[in-house]
C-alpha cells in the first residue's frame, strides 16, 4: 500500500478478519496473544472464556484451515510453529448458526421423553455437522499443499480421500446410516441429507425427522473420535498433528433455560460435557464461552457424574491473561505490536522494533503537575475555604498554590486529614509532599478535584492514558486509536501524505478522539443483551464513584472509584451475583477476588468499571488503595435506584405490589 | 376488493390502533372470526400494572359494537414460549379457513414472521391480507428494554448453510431502535452490509438512522457499506429491491428486520418463498416492551390509515 | 478546522460528528455546492459568522434539527406518489382488486393521465423514468402555463392526446402561495377536469392552504409525500411539542437578521425565510426559501451560507 491517497485511517475498521480481507487479516494479525495462550495449541480440551476484545475470536479463527490458508498464500509463517503446536486441523460448529439451539423448540419425543430424546438427537446433530465440517476442512486445506502441509496433513492425502470417506462410512458409530457410501463427495453430501433432515423438522418444512434420522442417532462425540483415528490410522494425518474441535456460543444454551420453558438447557450442556468427558487423545475441544456461563459443576450426559477441571478439561480466561499483575506486562506488547501493524499495512514506514511505537506517535501522558496546569490554565487556583484556616497556613497555601496546584490541592486534604499540628511553615514542612506513599495514593483523586473546582473536563492523552484506558481489551485500543486518528485527520489543515510516521501531539485532539471513543462504548453497552438494564446500573455506579472521590475533601478514601462485596454475601444471593457476573462478562464490570483488610474475613470481590468509561464519567482509570466496602443491601438499594427491573421494589415474591415505581422512568424520554 | 367473510388472526395489545383493521371489517359486516392472540410478557416486566390496565381496555372495546357478539377467541401465549407453540395455533386457528387476514400492527415479530409462513401454507387457502394500522402519535422514549442475542426467527434459521468461502451478507432494515444489530455485526463477518433507510424520515428519524450508522460502520470492513433508500410503506416495492438484491447472487444472506414493519412484512415474504437458499432472518428479541409506544390510530378524512397487502388473492401467492 | 470545540458539550460533540459523517455520506449531492468548497470548509465559514462564541454554539446547534432529503429519498417519494397517492386516486372504487378486468381498467386510466410539474424544480422526466412510465411529448410546467399559455391550446392538446385526468407534481412547496394561483387558473380553466396535486414535501401551512382549495372540487384532491414536521420548523409562533432549544434559537435568528441581510417583507421574514416558516428542510437540489436565511443566502458581505441557495430571478 503506497500514501498516493488521501490518507486513510490505519484504525478505520474495527475488525480485521480472514473472511473478508485475508491478505490485510496477515498482516494486521499480531502473533502476541499466542504466547500467552499455548495450551490452546496443545492437545486437551479447552474452555476459552473471554468478553469481545480480549482476543477470544481471533485466537479461535487461527483454529480455522481458511486463515492457515491466507498465511500460506500470503507467504508468511503461521504464527504457531509447526513443532510448537502448529500442527493441527480444526472442525467446528458455532451453536446459534447452525441451528443447534432450535432443539427443544419442536417436540421430537411425547410428553416427559422429549428432553432426553432432544438431548439424543442434539448429540447426533453436532455429530454429523462436526464430522461434516472437518471433512470440508481438508479439502480446504488440500486445495493450498503449503497450508496442508503446515497443517500435519500428509502429502498424497488427495489420492485417498475417496478410500477413506468409504471407510469411515462403513465403521460401527453410525449405525448403519452411511452404507453404500463410497466417495469423499458421497459422504459429504450423506452427513449433510441428515442435516438437512434436521433443519426440515425444525422450520417445519416437513412433519416428522424421518425414520433414517430416528434409527441412526450416533453417541454424541464418538464418530468424531473415529473420524480423528481414522485419518491418522489411514495414514492421512501425521501422527503429531492435533484435531481442534471448536463449539462456539456455548453461552447460549444457558440463555434458552432463562427465557423459556423448556429446561433442556442443561441436558444440551450435558450433551457437550460427555464429548469432553471422552477424554480421548485424538480429539481435543475448544469451548468457546463467556465467563460465568460455564458451570461449576459439568454434569455429564446420561450420568451423574461431573467433569473435572484439570483432568477432562482447562480453563483459559483471556481477560485474566491479558490483566496486568506483577507478573505479567503482556497486553502492552500486544497493543504495541498491533499498532505498529496497522501502520504498516497503511503504508507508513514502521521500523521493526515494537518497544515504544505508541509512544513515538501519541507521545507520552502528561505528569500529574502538568495535568494540574493544564486545569489551571491562566486562572489562579485559590484553595476554597481559605479563610477556615489559621492565617499562617493561609500563606502557606497560597505560596504552595502558586508553585503547584496540585501541592496545594494535596496539602488541603492532608491538612483536613491529619490536622494542623505537625506542621511548621516556618520549618518548611510538606508532608503532604515527602510521604511518597501517601501522594501517590491521592494524586489521581486530588487531580479530580481540581479540575472540578476550575471547572474542567479531565483531560486524557499521550500513550499510557490510551493503554491504561484500553484495560486490556485490545478492541478497544484499537477504537482508541481509531477515533484520535478521526480527530487528527480532521484537524490538520492538510494532513501529511508521506509515509513517515505522524507525531499527533496535540493534546486537545487526543482528548477529543479518546472522549469519543469513550461515548462510543458508553453507548455500546445497552447493544449487548439485558444491555438496558445494564447501563442504568453503570451509569447509577458512575456518577457514585465520582461523587464520593470528589466530595472526600480529606481525600481518606482514594480508592473509592470501586466497590468491594463479601465473597459468602455475594454467594448467598443468585440474582444479584449473576447480574454482576454477566456485566463481567460483557466487559462492562471489572471484577477481582482480593483478601480482606479485616483480619480472619472472608475473601472480597472488588468491582470496578472498565476504565474506557472513565473519561464519560469523570473519574480516574487507576485503583489505589480500597475500594468502597459496601454489602448486598447496599448493592440492592443502588439497583432499585437505577431502575433495574427485576430488582425494583416490589419484585421480589411477597411484596406488596409498587411495580409501576419507577416505571415512568424506565420507557422515559429517550434521547435526541 | 370484493367483500369477502374473513378471519381475523390478530393480537391483543396494549395499544389503541391493535384492533383498527378488526373493526374496519366489522363495521362493513366482512368479519367472520377472530383469532387474538394474547401475549403474556416475561416476569418482572416493568410496567405490569399498566399492561394489565391498557389491556383491559383492550378487552373492553370486544364487548361493544361493532365487535361485540361475533366470535372471537383469544388464545395465550408467553412471549418467549418454545415456538412449537405459535405454529400449532396457528395451523388450529387457520384450519378450513379459505379468506385469511393477518393484522400485524400489534404482533411482536417473533410471532408474525412464523404466524404469516404457516398461514401461507393452509390448506384451501384462497386469499391472505395483511394489514398494518399506523398510529397517530409515537412516545419519544424507548419502544422497548434488553435485547437478547441475536438469534434466527422461529422457522426462519437456514435449511442448511455452508458458511465457507467468503463471508455471507447482510440485509438490514433500521427504523426507530436498530442497536441489535449491532451485536449482529461483532458476532460474525458479512459482506456486504447493506442498510436500508426507510423514507421519508424526517427527524427524529434523520438523526438517529444516521447515528447509528455512523456507530455500526466502525463494526463493517471497510468498503462492504452501502444504501439503499426504500418505501416505508411499499411492500411490494421493498419485495423487489430484496429480490435484486438476493436472488441469483451468489452468496447467502441474512436479513435483519429492524425497520418499520411493512419493511419487515417484505422481507418476511422475501424469506418465506420456497427454496432452500432463500434468505435467513435474524433478530435480537426484547425482554420488555413499551407498553404506551404509541398511542392513537393514525387517521385523516376518510377514516383510520390502515395498510392492507393483499398477498394471496384467488389462490395465487403474488409474491411467490 | 479552526473552530475550537474543546469546551463543547458531549452532545455538541455528536452533532459535530455526526455531520462530518453526513458531509462524506449525504451533504456532498447538495448541487448548488458542488464547485463550492466543501461542507466542512462552509461550515468553519458559516460558524464564523456570529460575533460571540455563546451565538456560534447556538447557530451549530440548529443543524440538530436538520432535515436535509438527499437523492435516495427524494426517489422513494417519486416512487410513492405514482405507487400510492396516483394508483390509489385512479382506482376506481367499483373495481375490485381482484376484478379480472382491473389490471387493463388501471392501463387505460393511467394513459388518460397526464403527469405535469408545477414548476421547473420538479424533475418531471425523472418521475416518469423511475416509474416506467410512458413519455409523452408534452409535460409543460403550469405555473408557466398558467403565466403565459393559451387555455384553448392547452385543451385542444388534451383532447387530442386523450388526456382525461390531471396530476400535478412539486418537489417542495412552502407556503403554497407559488402552487396555489396554479392550482386556481386551472380548476377555474377547467372545471371538469379531476385534479390530483402531489407535493412531495410539503410545509404544514402549505398543505393547509392548498387542502382547502384542491377539495372544493369532489374528484379532486392532494396527496403529500412528505409533511414538514413542526420540530423542523422553527418559525414563529411556538408549537407546544416543539423542541426545548427553539425559543433560544429564534431569538438568535432574529439578531442574526441585520447580519445576514438577507431580503423579505418583515423582520420575521428576514429571520425565517419567506412565509416566516422556518423550515430547517433542504433538499439535495436546493434550499427552499422556506428555510431560514441563516443557512442558504449567500448574497451578503457580512455571511456565509452553509447551503448556498440558487435563485430564481
Amino acid at each position: 500500500m503506497t500514501m498516493d491517497a488521501a490518507p486513510i485511517n490505519p484504525f478505520d475498521s474495527l475488525y480485521v478478519t480472514e473472511t473478508i480481507d485475508p491478505e490485510s487479516f496477515v498482516s494486521v494479525f499480531s502473533p502476541f496473544i499466542v504466547h500467552d495462550t499455548s495450551s490452546l495449541f496443545q492437545a486437551g480440551n479447552v474452555v476459552l472464556v473471554g468478553t469481545q476484545g480480549s482476543g477470544k475470536s481471533m485466537l479461535l479463527s487461527l483454529l480455522k484451515p481458511e486463515t492457515r490458508v491466507a498465511y500460506a498464500r500470503a507467504e508468511q509463517a503461521f504464527p504457531i510453529e509447526p513443532e510448537a503446536g502448529g500442527r493441527f486441523i480444526g472442525a467446528g460448529v458455532n451453536l446459534t448458526r447452525s441451528g443447534a439451539i432450535d432443539f427443544g423448540q419442536r417436540p421430537i419425543a411425547d410428553g416427559p421423553d422429549n428432553a432426553d430424546a432432544a438431548a439424543a438427537y442434539f448429540g447426533d446433530f453436532l455429530n454429523y455437522w462436526i464430522v461434516e465440517d472437518l471433512l470440508l476442512t481438508l479439502r480446504i486445506l488440500l486445495d493450498c499443499p503449503a497450508a496442508a502441509d503446515g497443517a500435519g496433513v500428509v502429502p498424497g492425502a488427495e489420492d485417498h480421500l475417496d478410500e477413506f470417506a468409504s471407510e469411515l462410512a462403513r465403521e460401527d458409530c453410525w449405525l448403519g446410516a452411511l452404507d453404500g457410501t463410497s466417495s469423499f463427495a458421497g459422504l459429504i453430501d450423506r452427513l449433510r441429507a441428515r442435516i438437512t433432515g434436521y433443519r426440515n423438522f425444525f422450520n417445519y418444512n416437513s412433519e416428522t425427522l424421518g425414520s433414517e434420522i430416528s434409527r441412526h442417532k450416533t453417541s454424541a462425540g464418538e464418530p468424531i473420535s473415529v473420524s480423528a483415528g481414522l485419518l491418522r490410522s489411514r495414514g492421512l494425518l501425521r501422527d503429531d498433528a492435533n484435531l481442534f474441535v471448536r463449539i462456539d456460543q456455548y453461552e447460549e444454551l444457558g440463555r434458552l433455560d432463562e427465557w423459556q420453558e423448556l429446561d433442556y438447557a442443561e441436558g444440551f450442556a450435558s450433551v457437550i460435557h460427555k464429548m469432553l468427558g471422552l477424554r480421548d487423545p485424538r480429539v481435543s475441544y475448544r469451548i468457546g464461552t463467556r465467563r460465568h456461563a460455564w458451570p461449576e459443576s459439568p454434569r455429564m450426559q446420561g450420568t451423574t457424574a461431573v467433569l473435572e477441571e484439570l483432568r477432562n478439561f482447562k480453563i483459559v480466561d483471556l481477560d485474566d491473561i491479558l490483566m496486568p499483575s506483577e507478573h505479567r506486562r503482556s497486553f502492552p506488547k500486544f497493543a504495541e505490536d498491533v499498532f505498529r501493524r496497522r501502520l504498516r499495512w497503511a503504508g507508513y514506514r514502521v521500523g521493526t522494533e515494537t518497544q515504544g511505537i505508541v509512544r513515538e506517535v501519541f507521545g507520552p501522558s502528561p505528569r500529574p503537575n502538568e495535568r494540574a496546569d493544564i486545569y489551571v490554565g491562566s486562572r489562579r487556583y485559590i484553595p476554597p475555604k481559605a479563610s477556615e484556616w489559621p492565617e499562617e497556613i493561609q500563606t502557606l497555601l497560597m505560596r504552595t498554590a502558586e508553585q503547584s496546584p496540585l501541592d496545594c490541592v494535596l496539602a488541603e486534604a492532608y491538612l483536613r486529614q491529619r490536622g494542623t499540628e505537625d506542621i511548621d511553615p516556618a520549618a518548611g514542612s510538606q508532608p503532604w509532599i515527602d510521604r511518597q506513599w501517601w501522594r501517590k495514593e491521592r494524586t489521581a483523586q486530588a487531580l479530580l478535584q481540581l479540575a472540578a473546582r476550575q471547572r474542567q473536563r479531565m483531560i486524557w492523552c499521550g500513550a499510557e492514558d490510551v493503554l491504561a484506558l484500553s484495560g486490556a481489551n485490545i478492541l478497544v485500543f484499537v477504537s482508541l486509536c481509531q477515533s484520535i486518528w478521526d480527530a487528527y485527520l480532521r484537524a490538520e489543515e492538510s494532513p501529511q501524505s508521506s509515509s513517515a510516521l505522524p507525531s499527533i501531539r496535540d493534546r486537545y485532539v487526543q482528548d477529543e478522539g479518546i472522549y469519543q471513543a469513550s461515548r462510543y462504548w458508553h453507548r455500546k453497552v445497552r447493544t449487548d443483551p439485558d444491555g438496558d438494564s445494564r447501563l442504568r446500573f453503570v451509569d447509577h455506579v458512575g456518577q457514585l464513584f465520582r461523587e464520593w472521590l470528589r466530595v472526600d475533601t480529606r481525600m481518606s478514601y482514594p480508592g473509592h472509584n470501586g466497590f468491594s462485596l463479601d465473597g459468602a454475601e455475594l454467594r448467598a444471593d443468585k440474582q444479584l451475583r449473576e447480574f454482576l457476573q454477566q456485566a463481567a462478562s460483557y466487559g462492562v464490570l471489572v471484577d477481582r477476588s482480593h483478601s480482606t483488610r479485616n483480619r480472619g474475613g472472608n475473601r472480597r470481590h472488588k468491582w470496578y468499571l472498565a476504565p474506557i468509561y472513565s473519561p464519560y464519567f469523570q473519574i480516574p482509570a487507576s485503583h489505589v488503595k480500597e475500594p468502597k466496602y459496601v454489602g448486598i443491601a447496599d448493592l440492592r438499594k443502588w439497583l432499585a435506584e437505577a431502575g433495574v427491573p427485576g430488582f425494583l421494589p416490589g419484585s421480589r415474591p411477597g411484596r406488596r405490589d409498587r411495580e409501576d415505581e419507577g416505571q415512568e422512568s424506565l420507557f422515559g424520554t429517550g434521547e435526541d | 376488493m370484493a367483500p369477502r367473510d374473513w378471519h381475523v388472526v390478530s393480537c391483543l395489545g396494549t395499544e389503541e390502533r391493535c384492533f383498527a383493521a378488526m373493526t374496519q371489517l366489522a363495521t362493513r359486516g366482512q368479519l367472520d372470526r377472530a383469532t387474538l392472540v394474547n401475549i403474556v410478557e416475561p416476569e418482572g416486566h416493568p410496567g405490569a400494572s399498566e399492561i394489565k390496565r391498557l389491556k383491559e381496555d383492550r378487552e373492553r372495546e370486544l364487548t361493544v359494537p361493532p365487535l361485540s357478539g361475533l366470535p372471537i377467541e383469544l388464545s395465550a401465549h408467553a412471549l418467549l414460549e418454545p415456538y412449537h407453540k405459535i405454529v400449532e395455533a396457528t395451523r388450529a386457528a387457520a384450519k378450513g379457513s379459505a379468506h385469511l387476514w393477518l393484522d400485524i400492527t400489534a404482533l411482536p415479530k417473533r410471532f408474525f414472521f412464523p404466524m404469516l409462513k404457516i398461514l401461507l401454507r393452509t390448506e384451501g387457502l384462497e386469499d391472505l391480507v395483511v394489514t398494518y394500522s399506523m398510529a397517530e402519535s409515537y412516545a419519544d422514549g424507548d419502544l422497548h428494554q434488553d435485547i437478547q442475542s441475536p438469534e434466527f426467527l422461529p422457522l426462519f434459521a437456514p435449511d442448511f448453510r455452508e458458511q465457507r468461502g467468503g463471508a455471507e451478507g447482510l440485509i438490514a432494515s433500521i427504523g426507530f431502535e436498530s442497536s441489535g444489530v449491532i451485536q449482529i455485526l461483532d458476532q460474525s463477518d458479512y459482506a456486504p452490509v447493506t442498510v436500508l433507510f426507510s423514507y421519508p424520515a424526517p427527524p427524529p428519524f434523520f438523526g438517529r438512522n444516521w447515528d447509528f450508522v455512523r456507530y455500526a460502520a466502525k463494526s463493517i470492513a471497510v468498503g462492504q457499506l452501502d444504501f439503499q433508500g426504500v418505501s416505508v410503506i411499499d411492500v411490494p416495492s421493498v419485495f423487489d429491491v430484496l429480490a435484486t438484491k438476493m436472488a441469483g447472487a451468489g452468496k447467502s444472506y441474512i436479513c435483519a428486520p429492524y425497520g418499520p414493519k411493512p419493511v419487515s412484512l417484505a422481507m418476511c415474504l422475501y424469506a418465506a418463498g420456497p427454496g432452500a437458499d432463500r434468505a435467513a432472518v435474524m433478530y435480537t428479541q426484547p425482554k420488555y416492551y413499551n407498553p404506551s409506544y404509541s398511542s392513537g390510530v393514525l387517521s385523516d378524512e376518510a377514516g383510520s390509515v390502515i395498510y392492507a397487502y393483499p398477498v394471496v388473492l384467488n389462490g395465487v401467492n403474488r409474491y411467490d | 478546522m479552526s473552530i475550537d470545540r474543546r469546551d463543547w458539550s458531549d452532545a455538541e460533540q455528536e452533532l459535530f460528528s455526526r455531520l462530518t459523517y453526513l458531509d462524506g455520506q449525504l451533504f456532498s449531492e447538495y448541487a448548488p455546492a458542488r464547485e463550492l468548497p466543501s461542507f466542512d470548509h462552509r461550515l468553519q465559514e458559516w460558524l464564523n459568522g456570529p460575533g460571540d462564541e455563546p451565538d456560534r454554539r447556538r447557530l451549530f446547534s440548529l443543524l440538530g434539527h436538520l432535515y436535509f432529503i438527499g437523492q435516495k429519498e427524494l426517489d422513494v417519494l417519486y416512487r410513492k406518489a405514482f405507487r400510492a397517492d396516483v394508483m390509489w386516486w385512479l382506482t376506481p372504487s367499483e373495481v375490485h382488486i381482484d376484478d379480472a378486468s382491473f389490471p387493463a381498467a388501471l392501463t387505460e386510466a393511467l394513459d388518460q393521465t397526464w403527469f405535469c410539474p408545477i414548476t421547473d424544480s420538479m424533475n418531471i422526466a425523472h418521475f416518469h423514468h423511475i416509474n416506467g412510465i410512458r413519455e409523452r411529448d408534452l409535460r409543460p410546467e403550469w405555473r408557466a402555463l398558467a403565466k403565459l399559455g393559451d387555455r384553448d391550446r392547452v385543451a385542444a392538446h388534451m383532447g387530442a392526446q386523450g388526456f382525461r385526468r390531471l396530476v400535478l407534481l412539486e418537489d417542495f412547496v412552502g407556503t403554497g402561495n407559488q402552487a396555489k394561483s396554479t392550482i386556481e387558473w386551472t380548476l377555474d380553466n377547467f372545471p371538469d377536469l379531476p385534479l390530483l396535486v402531489c407535493p412531495l414535501v410539503i410545509c404544514r401551512a402549505g398543505l393547509d392552504a392548498l387542502r382547502g382549495q384542491v377539495r372544493q372540487r369532489p374528484d379532486s384532491e392532494i396527496r403529500p409525500g412528505v409533511v414538514v414536521p413542526d420540530r423542523c420548523a422553527i418559525g414563529p409562533p411556538a408549537q407546544p411539542s416543539e423542541p426545548d432549544d427553539f425559543p433560544e434559537l429564534r431569538d438568535l435568528l432574529m439578531r442574526l437578521v441585520t447580519l445576514v441581510d438577507a431580503p423579505g417583507s418583515s423582520d420575521e421574514e428576514r429571520a425565517f425565510g419567506y412565509g416566516s416558516i422556518g423550515a430547517l428542510t433542504v433538499l439535495f437540489t436546493n434550499c427552499p426559501n422556506n428555510a431560514p436565511p441563516v443557512l442558504h443566502h449567500s448574497d451578503s458581505p457580512t455571511w456565509n451560507s452553509l447551503f448556498p441557495r440558487v435563485i430564481r430571478a
